[in-house]
């Protein structure tokens, strides 16, 4: 096989291009800093698929001193076919010494075979000079385009793209920090333009990106699904020998119970982030002007903002125990005259109603279930003990906040590009609420799927938690389209 | 899949849930590599036959449970064998004192067969099992009880994962339950099949090794001979046209019939004068009926049963979600896009030391040097010259597109300090050092020099922010000059 396409991801320093190489190699671990002269090597990234590199990304040290470079290259007339030459000279000529020494890093690679992807910074003005780099790529003969890449608010994008237009026949926007999955794609897919013949290596990268991009998407699904299972079935006991100490316990039992959920959650936060290959992404604790999904699990202003409306509250419960009060009326064949549909509706209505705004489940005074936990308390009573239970937790809206929360902080980390460094940016990234606006019918088939695992919370079945995650998939895929694998391919 | 397989993948699937993807990912190509498997089950039998091959022994517990529920059919088959061997015997014991009833042979052989099987075939047609699941649920209530403490006393360190391994069957029960009573019905049918084989061998070798007189008799007046011949060639009718021998002659009902009372054979007389060939003709029709309403419907169901368990072992776990995704994992391309080896940490940048203004002026005259292009201009000059006191004498380029050396001993002259113009967002790189460089090699080494950095990229001129100043004094702190100051643009126009 042919060896594999190379990219030089090349620019002056401080412009972006480890970036751009951290977003498309989705790698966490290159070095990104605002002081110039980070990358100082040149550095590999192959993208490869079953063990086959189909294309590999270089990023290399920035121009330096360009001007200078050009200037060594002008001395000599030299004609047009004899420039790649002539650059390959300047290399040789400067090798051992300490001078252009990010030039000759970042031409070696070019040299080598190398296309050229050419950064600047589209963000901050363009400057005449800028065109002594341009011409030296030029020089080196190589196929090249450009990307216009945005490190911080202003946008000079249109100045650039007039200066780019005259030296590379490819320019592109490319905001490393922003991007989505789908340009990225797109960008990829550009490559395939700078050289035909390494059209079907960049085409296998991009499907098995796609795919690799859904199975992810899937893998979260599965660990939200699982939160909201755990969460929905967690139960803790206690018992106290000791009357005097009744209230202490229970309060610790109630803090233990939530301080689990806070756990957990967090747990499945860190695993998403996993799944999507950041390691870095850390619940900040700023005090202010957080988003609703990074306060607590249990603060007031996540449950005010987050999950279904009281008013949606009050009608599902309502349809639920009209549902339950119907299979009634169905057993005796109607004879209650629909008496069962209208009690049920009303129990479940009332019941949703009060739970509407309390926020912490609260623990009780129970045995265990059936006859065995009946002779255990039977035993305790005599004993002067006294046990107590807290969970599943009841309140109507608890799975609709905890699901509004996880795919919040889904959409954050699915958008988050591999250039970013430290928590998400408050604001930027925070929306308001998901689930109050699923369509009657999505919401109709969680609360049911909610209300099965609650019923067995010991012993969920695995067929509803299956659903349930097939449920969370059909919605994280609305939040995370990822194009077709059939068409990622082509055009 | 066989059932094996199936355990063997909840062990694998209860042992990743909590690995991190890529890991398993990683783990799971290099298990496969060089493989092309085909089709979802091929994908993960070879996942499991990869993973036994370097697995701890008792990691993979299919083979050994596969084993014991064999074992549990066999023992059932071969109490089914003794049991029915033992049945058969009882009821043909013939001592010479009275003939062998057929009514008994037909309502233990026959009767009661047919109406398990009616029963059983009611069981999968409507859900009469849940008329039974209080008791069952009392039943489960008892074991989840139990379980925990008889798993806390069997191995105290690991009751909490015991007690999770039990909360996780259940759990995936609702995956497997419609393979249950096919499993159910396929050991149960093998204790029926040897049951019938015990009773036909039984049966088989009383008539072949002794003599055997049959009878029938009835209390009821008008089941005369005629009715019960009518009813035996009814059941006899499945084999009728294959074994004719088997189907009982109206003659030999009507010689048969036994009276206890009088202790003889009705139509025959009284006692020994029966013609041992005729009464013991029954035998044929008995072994038909043992075989076709006996062991025929259990050989039927116990093939049905295998059959189904099979085909639904085969299906059922590649529905699982979780299954789905091993299959994904496995069989979908694997993509790395990371560096081979990590980056190496950074070296240490010195920080710079607080570079002062120069503080000269007061009435002199400074140059102005522009960096790369800064948009100069009157504004400019003005701006620099109040924060400098000092009228600009000279304003010069640099390191602009087409760079020419400059004479700066000349440029400049006797102006000082010299005020290099750079933008906040170019860096203090190479190409700037070897200005100052340059600058400070021509006006020898106290002239000071002031770096003002700038930000012009919205149009107007005003102070860089804190963070770019901060990096052009550390860039500038590589020359370790202390003639060079770096400030922002204090007082802009």
């Amino acid at each position: 096989m042919s060896e594999a396409p190379r990219f030089a991801v090349v620019g002056r320093v401080n412009k972006g291009k480890s970036s751009i190489v951290a977003t498309l190699a989705e790698d966490e671990s290159v070095r990104i800093d605002a002081r110039p002269g980070t990358t100082t090597d040149v550095r590999e990234y192959p993208v490869r698929v079953d063990g086959r590199t189909l294309f590999v990304l270089v990023d290399t040290p920035g121009f330096e001193d360009a001007a200078r470079a050009l200037e060594w290259l002008r001395a000599r007339a030299v004609s047009a076919a004899e420039r790649p030459a002539r650059v390959a000279e300047l290399v040789r000529a400067f090798e051992g010494t300490g001078e252009l020494v990010e030039e000759r890093r970042l031409l070696a690679p070019i040299l080598a075979g190398a296309s050229v992807l050419y950064v600047v910074d589209g963000a901050h003005p363009y400057r005449p000079n800028y065109e002594a780099e341009m011409e030296i790529l030029r020089w080196t003969g190589r196929p090249g385009m450009a990307l216009v890449n945005r490190i911080g608010e202003s946008d000079h994008g249109a100045e650039w793209h007039r200066a780019l237009d005259r030296y590379f026949e490819i320019v592109r926007d490319f905001d490393a920090f922003a991007v989505t999955f789908e340009e990225r794609v797109r960008l990829l897919a550009t490559f395939r333009e700078l050289r035909p013949d390494w059209r079907p290596a960049i085409d296998e990268a991009i499907v098995a990106l796609v795919a690799q991009r859904q199975r992810r998407r899937d893998e979260a699904a599965a660990i939200v699904a699982e939160l909201l299972c755990d969460a929905l079935t967690h139960t803790e006991e206690l018992a106290v020998e000791d009357e005097a100490a009744v209230e202490a316990q229970r309060d610790r039992l109630e803090r233990s119970f939530h301080d689990w959920l806070r756990a957990r959650e967090e747990r499945a936060r860190r695993e998403v982030a996993a799944v999507y290959g950041h390691r870095e992404v850390h619940v900040q604790d700023a005090a202010l002007a957080r988003p609703v999904f990074r306060e607590d699990l249990f603060a007031e202003e996540a449950w005010r903002t987050l999950g279904l409306s009281p008013a949606q509250l009050v009608a599902a419960g309502t349809l639920a125990g009209a549902a339950i009060g119907g299979a009634v009326d169905a057993v005796v064949g109607g004879a209650s005259i629909f008496a069962g549909t209208v009690l049920g509706g009303l129990v479940g209505g009332g019941s949703a109603l009060y739970g509407v705004g309390r926020r912490f489940a609260r623990a009780r005074s129970v045995g265990a279930p059936g006859l065995p936990g009946l002779l255990l308390d039977v035993q305790r009573y005599w004993a002067g003990a006294r046990r107590f239970r807290i969970g599943p937790h009841a309140q109507p809206n608890f799975p609709w906040v905890l699901l509004d929360r996880a795919l919040l902080h889904y959409d954050v980390v699915a958008r988050r590009t591999h250039a970013r460094r430290g928590p998400p940016a408050p604001g930027a990234d925070a929306r308001a609420g998901l689930v109050a606006g699923f369509a009657r019918d999505e919401r109709r088939g969680l609360e049911d799927l909610f209300r099965r695992l609650r019923r067995d919370p010991h012993d969920p079945p695995r067929a509803v938690r299956d659903a349930v995650e097939r449920a969370i998939a059909r919605i994280l895929r609305r939040i995370d389209p990822v194009p077709e694998r059939e068409s990622a391919g082509g055009e | 899949m066989t059932l094996a397989d199936l355990i063997d993948l909840e062990a694998q699937l209860a042992r990743d849930r909590d690995a991190p993807p890529g890991a398993l990912e990683e783990r799971d190509r290099a298990l496969l590599a060089g493989h092309s498997p085909r089709g979802r089950a091929d994908v993960l039998s070879r996942w499991l036959a990869a993973l036994r091959d370097g697995a701890l022994a008792g990691a993979f517990p299919g083979r050994t449970v596969a084993r014991a529920l064999s074992a549990v059919r066999l023992a059932l088959g071969a109490l089914g064998l003794v049991l029915g061997w033992a049945a058969a015997t009882a009821v043909l014991a013939y001592t010479g004192a009275q003939p062998v009833n057929v009514w008994d042979f037909l309502l233990a052989f026959v009767g009661v067969q047919l109406v398990l099987l009616a029963l059983l075939l009611g069981a999968f047609l409507f859900p009469i099992a849940t008329l039974g699941a209080p008791f069952v649920g009392l039943l489960r209530e008892a074991v989840a009880w139990a379980y925990p403490r008889l798993a806390a006393r069997a191995s105290p360190g690991r009751a909490a994962e015991w007690e999770a391994l039990w909360h996780r069957l259940r759990s995936r029960r609702s995956l497997y339950h419609h393979v249950e009573p096919w499993l159910l019905l396929g050991a149960t049918q093998t204790f029926g099949v040897l049951f019938n084989v015990g009773a036909l061998l039984a049966c088989l070798r009383l008539v072949a090794f002794s003599d055997v007189a049959f009878a029938w008799s009835t209390t009821l007046v008008d089941l005369d001979a005629r009715t019960f011949h009518a009813l035996v060639s009814a059941l006899a009718r499945p084999w009728a046209a294959l074994w004719p021998d088997a189907v009982p002659s109206l003659a030999l009902v009507e010689a048969t019939r036994y009276s206890r009372l009088e202790g003889a054979y009705l139509v025959a007389g009284g006692g020994r004068a029966a013609d041992p060939a005729l009464v013991g003709g029954w035998w044929r029709f008995l072994v038909a009926a043992l075989a076709t309403y006996g062991l025929l419907p259990r050989a039927l169901a116990l093939a049905v049963a295998r059959l189904r368990t099979a085909r639904l072992l085969a299906r059922a776990p590649l529905d699982d979600a979780e299954v789905g995704r091993v299959v994904r994992r496995l069989s979908e391309p694997f993509v790395e896009t990371r560096a081979l080896a990590p980056e190496p940490p950074p070296e240490r940048v010195r920080r710079a030391a607080s570079a002062e203004s120069p503080g000269v002026g007061s009435g002199g005259r400074c140059a102005i040097v522009l960096w790369r292009e800064v948009p100069g201009g009157a504004a400019l000059e003005t701006a620099v010259a109040r924060q400098l006191r000092s009228a600009v004498a000279s304003v010069h380029a640099a390191g602009g597109r087409d760079d020419a050396e400059t004479a700066w001993a000349d440029a400049v002259d006797a102006a000082e300090p010299v005020v290099i113009v750079a933008e906040g967002f170019e860096a203090p790189d190479k190409a700037a050092l070897r200005l100052l460089r340059a600058l400070r090699t021509a006006l020898g080494p106290r002239r000071h020099l002031v770096v003002v950095v700038v930000d012009a990229s919205a149009g107007a001129l005003r102070g860089a922010d804190d963070a770019q100043v901060r990096i052009w004094r550390d860039g500038v702190a590589r020359l370790e000059d202390p003639y060079v100051a770096v400030e922002p643009l204090r007082e802009p126009p």
